[in-house]
């Protein structure tokens, strides 16, 4: 050791780069000692190697070599011993990763699907031939047989140790029973280890702050944590949870979850019926359905039924405790009830929710994650009136925003349409026919308002006049009423137009003709979805078409101040050809939301963006 | 199966040349990911920490690559040197890590407190400093020592396991 640091100073040079302190002198210090001196580089690695391998040891990382399980086509099989074995401390994500990268180089879809069937037979078979003794034996005998492990678990390690020292924060402020089950757990590892209840099935960008073991199992007792993205689990009972991040919830027994915060949707088949879920507020009990729970450190829970029957009840105070439970409410498809605080009777609360509230994350598919992020971006901008078109559970077109009642009246053939969970309202009209959508009843919200914001998307099939959207006189015959706002798709080859393809027309007073439109002039492809936006803001008009600005005009004139007929799909004023208005669109037309308010040049971008996922893929159907 | 062995190595060296524990974690899970689809091309009579080290250079390389220029301290000679050590003290750490799981049991409360703070919350010395009532400055130092306590003691463990 013979440079001008010293051996002190070289250390001191090392400690300073491993936390990330180094100023560029010193970096250039280092990095020239490191060059030149074996020495120095052999301290250097295991000065580093201590320092790290520290944190690895804090954080009980020990990552257990669990390849020997890889097997030639990619599946990784574990036996019971191992899944018995294996500590849910055990933070061997890296191998699990290892795992999920080894089965995306082998037709991972197909090996995830096999497995995804095998271990929904096998927990269905594991809860017909277990339940009994999962609720009755604290730690029931292992089973000799394979595991087939579908997905990676990432962040495993971190997230054990991260769990406890959360754990010790949160007891503070958790309930009782919680606290004491939490306890109990703690007396219990140092004996033995409790049930494992459920499964990991699959996740979707999923980030966990205290998670799964290595093997995807969680046990009774264990408190898990999802910080990011979206998990399915598989109860011992058949029982599944979509559960979205943030959430926090205890898997309680093979057929029962304490969810503590956060989203889930539980779907319990028949061999899963009486599946509780114990909220902060209140217990649900299904009896064999599909139903969402939301629960949260300071706000009342939220529970909503997709499919069959499920029984709330609340409990006295937020504290779990037999006999604080009042009378049980039952929930049925399509009802929801928020968890006020007060003595009112549950079922009291019960009510209808929107057809398709855009609330809860029901699977794992990339097409059902992309819709709901879509509604979500729509509705944080707050619109007043929302339709999505949900399918065939819609055949009024009912408005998708909670608790409202305004629906459209279908005429001619027009009809809600579906394909792969998503739906739309199409309009395929015969010869001598007007196929449109009618509000029932007067526009609402807006009468006077000087801001508006029109948004839709639209797949034209022909390349004519498409109106989209009009707003007349309200209580008039059509052919007699007046325009004060038309949205429209034009073929762009009407001589006396221009090339116009896209025009935002607003009037007030309302007339037949005339006001100055803003229009675009790009030709749009028939049988694509185009996202249109039209904005009227005090001072302009504006039209966006597929997230971008394409011309504004100046318009300070505030919305009519009258009653106003909303129609989709036909505007009253053209001629015929071959027995089908001209003005007549034939196409699909979907996630209709209209604001109180001018969206931003950002806020149309975005929900461009959100949606383009959801209807790039999507054209005419066959 | 060697990689559990060399798999601590491998993960120090990328530590030590990715700034951030996930980025560096999520390069470990590709080198795994190599290790296990290329397992076929390893040559048994080459040391398996070198085979496996040659995919972590890869990575670090590739993370060179994106990474703003603040976050590359070392040259790519450097960073080759400091390779090619830990593939030569492989064994040397591999003791040091089972002496090291003695060792961090046997530290005072206080300096394991500190550590778990350090590295489990990955929090600040500022914020551990203000929870432990002291200044940023003695938080660092007493890092700094609890190090060369480790280090200590795990000599003293090897050198216990070599008589």
């Amino acid at each position: 050791m013979s440079d001008q640091h010293g051996p002190k100073k070289f250390s001191e040079l090392v400690s300073a780069y491993l936390h990330g302190q180094l100023s560029p002198d010193e970096a250039a210090r280092l990095e020239s000692l490191l060059r030149d001196s074996p020495e120095h580089r052999d301290r250097f690695v295991r000065e580093s190697y201590i320092y790290h391998q520290a944190g690895e040891l804090m954080r009980g990382d020990a990552r257990a070599d669990l390849m020997e399980g890889v097997t030639a086509d990619g599946v990784v099989e574990l036996t019971e011993d191992d899944l018995v074995n294996a500590d849910p401390s055990d933070g061997s994500n890296t191998m699990a990763f290892v795992i999920d990268q080894a089965l995306s180089e082998r037709r991972k879809h197909d090996l995830e699907d096999a497995a995804n069937r095998r271990l929904a037979a096998q927990q269905a078979e594991d809860a017909r031939n277990r339940r009994y003794e999962l609720r009755r034996n604290a730690a029931p005998e292992p089973l000799k047989r394979t595991v087939v492990i579908p997905k990676s678990f990432v962040w495993l390690g971190l997230a054990a140790v991260l769990g406890l020292i959360a754990w010790i924060g949160w007891r503070d402020t958790a309930s009782q029973e919680i606290r004491l089950a939490e306890q109990g757990q703690g007396q219990e590892q140092n004996t033995k280890k409790p049930p494992v209840v459920a499964t990991l099935a699959d996740a979707v960008g999923a980030r966990w702050s205290a998670g799964p073991n290595l093997n995807g199992h969680l046990r009774e007792g264990q408190r898990v944590s999802l910080s990011e993205g979206y998990a399915e689990i598989v109860f011992g009972s058949g029982a599944t949870a979509v559960i979205e991040a943030p959430a926090t919830f205890i898997p309680t027994g093979p057929n029962s979850v304490r969810v503590i915060r956060g989203r889930l949707v539980v779907s319990a088949p028949p061999s899963a019926a009486g599946f509780v879920a114990d909220l902060p507020d209140a217990r649900i009990v299904d009896v064999g359905t599909e139903f969402g729970v939301e629960a949260s450190y300071s706000q009342p829970s939220y529970v909503q039924v997709f499919r069959g029957t499920v029984y709330a009840t609340r409990r006295g105070g937020g504290v779990v405790e037999d006999g604080a439970e009042s009378a049980p409410a039952s929930l049925v498809k399509g009802q929801a009830v928020t968890i006020e605080p007060g003595h009112t009777p549950l079922a009291e609360l019960v009510e209808d929710f929107g057809v398709q509230t855009p609330r809860f994350a029901r699977s794992l598919d990339s097409e059902v994650l992309a819709d709901l992020a879509y509604a979500r971006a729509v509705m944080a901008d707050k619109p007043v009136l929302y339709w999505r078109f949900g399918g065939a559970d819609v055949p009024n077109a009912l408005n998708s925003l909670k608790n409202s009642e305004d629906r459209l009246r279908l005429s001619g053939d027009v009809a809600t349409s579906s394909e792969g969970g998503r739906g739309w309202l199409e309009f395929g009209p015969r010869r001598g026919e007007r196929a449109y959508a009618e509000l029932d009843g007067p526009l609402p919200y807006l009468g006077g308002s000087s801001t508006l914001t029109i948004e839709c998307w639209a797949r034209p099939n022909r390349l004519a006049d498409n109106p989209i959207l009009s707003l007349r006189e309200y209580g008039v015959e059509p052919n007699n009423a007046k325009s004060a706002l038309l949205l429209e798709l034009n073929s762009g080859r009407e001589p006396q137009y221009g090339r116009r393809t896209a025009r935002f027309v607003h009037r007030n007073p309302p007339t037949r003709d005339g006001s100055e439109e803003v229009v675009d002039t790009r030709p749009y492809p028939a049988g694509e979805w185009v996202h249109l936006v039209a904005v009227k803001t005090e001072t302009h008009r504006h039209l966006y078409v597929n997230g971008r600005h394409v011309g504004s005009v100046a318009d300070s004139r505030p919305l009519a101040d009258e009653p106003l007929a909303l129609i989709l799909g036909y505007h009253a004023h053209g001629e015929e050809h071959l027995g089908v208005p001209l003005r007549q669109f034939v196409g699909g037309l979907d996630e209709l939301a209209i604001y109180p308010t001018g969206l931003t040049p950002q806020q149309v971008a975005d929900h461009y963006a959100a949606g383009a996922v959801c209807f790039q893929s999507q054209r005419i159907p066959n | 199966m060697a990689w559990v062995k060399v798999q601590p190595a491998v993960f120090s060296f990328l530590r030590s040349q990715i700034t951030g524990y996930h980025d560096a974690e999520d390069a470990l899970q590709r080198v795994a990911a190599a290790v296990i689809q290329k397992r076929g091309q390893y040559d048994p009579a080459q040391p398996f920490i070198a085979w496996a080290i040659g995919f972590a250079r890869i990575e670090v390389m590739r993370y060179r690559a994106t990474a703003g220029r603040d976050k590359l301290i070392f040259s790519e000679k450097v960073v080759e040197l400091v390779a090619d050590s830990y593939c030569a003290q492989s064994d040397h750490l591999r003791e040091m890590g089972q002496a090291m799981e003695y060792c961090i049991k046997k530290l005072p409360d206080r300096q394991r407190k500190i550590l778990n703070l350090h590295y489990m919350r990955s929090e600040p010395g500022a914020d551990i400093a203000e929870q432990l009532g002291m200044t940023a400055n003695a938080v660092f130092v007493t890092l700094h020592r609890v190090r060369t306590l480790l280090r200590r003691c795990i000599n003293a463990q090897m050198q216990e396991s070599q008589r």
